[in-house]
């Protein structure tokens, strides 16, 4: 099928023939009227803060031996849990000793295109992230794998304390504008919905609980 | 879905106005997501803010052609297929097209305002493709077979017990009045829709020409499955929803999550840069991208440019006083409220929505808590302008015609006002004035007016 | 410095008690008050409505009236109005908010108007703004037993920016009690045309907002706008209520002249 599009480039040439091109200097002041700058343990204070206030749960733990600990308490002896390849590579021990006591499959052992029925089996995910916001408690992850992260009703999102930026004016910048990946997802909280009567409900179509862990090294 | 009944007007927010039950569910909604959008303001500089998103809007609107063709090329070379429509046919025609090329029969849909505005659902449902909404207000209001009453929050006029009803009645559930269950069973009965779909069609709140990228919002984390969980995912937007930079985001996301729902951040920002990649193991194979036009091109180079600027936040229908008395079903368009009532004239012809423009007391708070600096209210005045009530041979046109005869005349002023005062409790002057007096005491008229009072009292008053 | 009164044909033809409260107030704090009696309309009815060229015949004819002591024919040659020393008040932030925000661009396109329009645009003050930003409001006292609540009109808070100026006012009138209104920045639904044309809205608008009036048991609606106060005072006479409602500058005549009229 053909489409429109020299029809619509031409009416728009035409509309627009006579009047001023408008060039925006943009301001590069930060919007922000107060924010932690400087050291991590302000800036993980807000994120901790901002994320908390949204019902999610930040934690700054010491080792993957902390994490993983971490993360069998908060989930059930019989939980299925989907480990992404950048945390089974990163993050070994991590991987291995909550193996030894939670079931856990990893994103290695699932093809391309493989059946999206299998992602949907788990109880929780625990993915890396590309970089975390202190300004709105956001985690930004880019994967391999869309779904697990997505369908799982919790999320654990383990962060090196580098990957923690102040505000989003550092976020949104050319090195993660050009990324090389299909897609990028910010996550602010648990999934949400206020579309009955204004009120606030948790987990609709995405995780329920969303855990941040951020680990010294 | 249905077509455009803005025509009508007056006749749907009188229905509408006379629910008691709806103005005070309206209200509370309203009010409530008006003083959050507030309190979200605290942390950043609002004015700061809009003045630049107003700059970056006007910037991408003076240079859209450029900024279109640029953004097409980098989609292009992120794999996505970009396919311009220039009508509402247009465009549902392709969708089926590739749906077709698929062999589709489910969809999974996520919120955009575009698709219905081009009635994309029930023309994919009238050639036998199940298309589900999957944000939980429009699957409610697809259930219900209604429209959305409001651009971020469809089924603010439902109330839960309603909702209850309904879900019981058409899916089969539990009769239970808890949002939180509602929500579950929902999420239950579409999260099966999302592992059987293989096509997926989401909106775009933005296009970032320098990359490509297309983004967008939610808080769900159904629009992340609609174009995640899919073989085929298809973005359908407005040919105005293209910016120049990623770096302006910084801007536009502070302003879009506080402006809609008082949130500092949506909980989902989607940015996607085409179908998957090599080394990924799920995402869309294909990803289109519709851009269309129905009316948009028109405005540019007038007056009503800036109207191509808004974001779809909601949030003047919020705060807007009228919207909170009659609702959002009253406006006879998808497009309701302050907002509305300036682009569904403008999309669909003034013919189409002769009252639209002037159902506003023009109080301003619209245009006060636009994102973009769009001067809603101003608009609407010079909209009003263009397209006076009546023909020139109407009553009012008669009326302000002699209105202003008088005006400049200030003997007939005085002799006319003085007539008036004598004539004012006649039953024609009250059959005249029947718009107030049908519903409000009319003043008592002094005996004199200011003027006799000074003249009278040697310019003493 | 001279004030020209600037009576809005409502003001004058329905609370003529208005104009002569805002006479008698700026008066008494020392000023010479002069009403040029050949103005008539600003024209805003017509051009909120749509009727543009109506407007502008209008308006053309209340810039050189207003400016004028002496009837004269428009555009005059030669303006009395002393545009370094004289200002021009009215008691409606409304039609004040025509001549300030709308003349100018309504009046932009013909030489004759185009400068005189601006520069009055400069010198047009809304009554309370001209007691708070030109006289002084510590000027201003006055004594009167009464529990009031103030009413924002929309023009004067978001054409004209008049928000914490009529409050100061009432905060000098010794015995006077304000109580805020809760959702305060709402429209009361009078909106000109609005208010016949959509009767059902306007009114419905008008019911919220007498309904917060009622909530904090004042005595009196105070405005500065009188078009707001006849709708809500029209509505709330049709539903039984004897509640009271002044302009801003009758209850300040009232304060300073001791007693408070029927």
């Amino acid at each position: 099928m053909t489409d429109d599009r020299e029809k619509i480039l031409a009416a728009i040439r035409r509309s627009l023939r006579g009047t001023d091109k408008f060039d925006a200097a943009r301001n590069p002041a930060s919007p922000l009227t107060s924010m932690p700058q400087g050291d991590f343990e302000s800036q993980f204070g807000k994120f901790k803060a901002e994320l908390e206030s949204l019902g999610g749960l930040a934690e700054a733990l010491n080792s993957d031996a902390d994490a993983s600990e971490f993360i069998a308490e908060h989930t059930g002896p019989a939980s299925s849990i989907f480990i992404y390849n950048e945390i089974a590579n990163l993050h070994r021990s991590l991987v291995e000793s909550l193996s030894e006591s939670r079931h856990v499959r990893f994103g290695l052992e699932f093809p391309v295109g493989y059946d999206k029925r299998d992602a949907a089996a788990f109880d929780a995910a625990v993915t890396g992230c590309a970089a975390c916001v202190a300004e709105t408690g956001t985690v930004v992850i880019r994967t391999d794998m869309r779904l697990p992260a997505a369908l799982a009703p919790k999320l654990f999102v383990v962060v090196d304390s580098g990957q923690l930026l102040a505000s989003l004016d550092e976020f949104f910048t050319d090195s993660f504008g050009n990324t090389d990946a299909s897609n990028l997802f910010l996550i602010t909280g648990p999934s949400r919905t206020a579309d009955i009567e204004k009120q606030l409900v948790k987990g609709v179509h995405g995780p329920k609980e969303i855990v941040v862990l951020f680990i010294n090294q | 879905m249905t077509e455009l009944k803005s025509r009508n007007f007056k006749r749907l927010y009188k229905k509408e106005i006379a629910d008691q039950k709806l103005r005070e569910n309206l209200r509370k909604a309203t009010i409530q997501a008006s003083g959050k959008r507030n309190d979200s303001f605290s942390e950043v500089d609002f004015v700061f803010l809009r003045d630049e998103a107003k700059k970056i809007k006007q910037e991408s609107i003076s240079h859209l052609n450029d900024l279109l063709s640029q953004f097409e090329d980098n989609a292009h070379e992120n794999g996505c297929t970009v396919f311009y429509a220039e009508s509402p046919e247009k465009a549902n025609a392709y969708i089926l097209d590739v749906a077709r090329k698929h062999e589709i029969k489910k969809i999974v849909k996520s919120k955009s305002m575009v698709t219905e505005e081009i009635q994309l659902v029930p023309f994919l449902e009238k050639y036998g493709i199940e298309t589900v909404e999957t944000d939980l207000g429009e699957y409610i209001i697809q259930l219900a077979g209604e429209t959305p009453s409001h651009i971020t929050a469809p089924a603010i006029h439902k109330s839960r017990t309603e909702i209850a009803r309904l879900l019981h009645e058409k899916i089969g559930i539990e009769q239970n009045d808890d949002p939180a269950f509602l929500t579950g069973e929902a999420r239950r009965v579409l999260r099966e829709k999302f592992l059987s779909a293989e096509m997926g069609i989401s909106g775009a709140n933005f296009l970032i020409a320098e990359n490509g990228a297309v983004v967008v919002v939610e808080n769900e984390g159904n629009a992340r499955l609609s174009t995640s969980a899919v073989k085929v995912h298809v973005i359908v937007t407005g040919i105005e929803k293209v910016i120049p930079k990623f770096s302006d985001l910084r801007i536009f996301m502070r302003l879009l999550g506080r402006s809609a729902t008082g949130q500092k951040l949506t909980s989902y920002v989607s940015l996607i840069r085409g179908p998957r990649k090599e080394k990924e193991k799920d995402g869309p194979e294909e990803v289109h991208i519709v851009l269309v036009d129905n009316g948009r091109s028109r405005l540019l180079g007038t007056d009503h440019q800036e109207v191509l600027h808004c974001i779809r936040c909601g949030a003047c229908l919020n705060v807007c006083p009228v919207y909170r008395s009659i609702g959002g079903h009253a406006y006879g368009s998808v497009y309701p409220g302050p907002i509305g009532s300036l682009v569904t004239p403008l999309f669909f012809g003034p013919e189409n929505a002769p009252d639209l423009p002037f159902a506003s007391s023009l109080c301003g708070s619209c245009t006060e808590v636009c994102p973009v600096g769009i001067g809603i209210h101003h608009q609407l005045l010079s909209m009003r302008q263009e397209i006076k009530p009546g023909s020139k041979h109407g009553l009012e046109s008669f009326v302000f015609r002699n209105f202003r005869k008088t005006m400049l005349r200030p003997g007939r002023y005085k002799l006319l006002t003085r007539l008036a005062r004598v004539f004012s409790s006649t039953s024609i002057v009250r059959k005249i004035l029947k718009g107030w007096t049908g519903y409000r005491d009319l003043p008592q008229l002094p005996s004199r007016s200011f003027r006799e009072i000074y003249k009278s009292e040697g310019g003493k008053g | 410095m001279r004030v020209f009164l600037f009576v809005p044909c409502f003001v004058d033809q329905v609370f003529p008690n208005v104009a002569a409260s805002s006479m008698k107030v700026i008066q008494h704090l020392g000023c010479e008050v002069v009403f040029p009696e050949h103005q008539t309309c600003c024209g805003q009815p017509a051009y909120n409505s749509g009727y543009r060229d109506e407007a502008r015949l209008m308006a053309m004819h209340e810039v050189s009236a207003l400016l004028t002591i002496k009837p004269s024919p428009a555009p005059a040659t030669k303006y009395d109005f002393d545009f370094k020393h004289d200002y021009i008040v009215g008691p409606s932030g409304s039609c004040v908010a025509m001549i300030r925000n709308f003349y100018p661009e309504l009046l932009a396109d013909d030489p004759r108007f185009e400068q005189v329009s601006q520069d009055m645009a400069k010198r047009t003050l809304e009554f309370s703004e001209f007691i708070t930003k030109v006289i002084g409001v510590d000027k201003f006292s006055g004594k009167l037993d009464a529990t009031v609540s103030f009413h924002d009109s929309c023009h004067a808070l978001r054409e004209l920016g008049v928000k914490d100026g009529p409050r100061e006012i009432l905060k000098r009138i010794n015995g006077l009690r304000i109580i805020e209104l809760p959702y305060n920045e709402v429209c009361c639904g009078f909106g000109g045309t609005f208010a016949v044309k959509f009767p059902e809205i306007s009114t419905a608008m008008g019911d919220e907002k007498l309904k917060t009036f009622y909530e904090t048991g004042a005595d009196i609606l105070v405005s500065g706008d009188s078009s707001c106060l006849m709708h809500l005072e029209g509505r709330a006479r049709r539903m039984g209520s004897t509640k009271r409602f002044m302009h801003i500058a009758e209850i300040m005549f009232q304060s300073i002249d001791g007693k408070l009229t029927e």
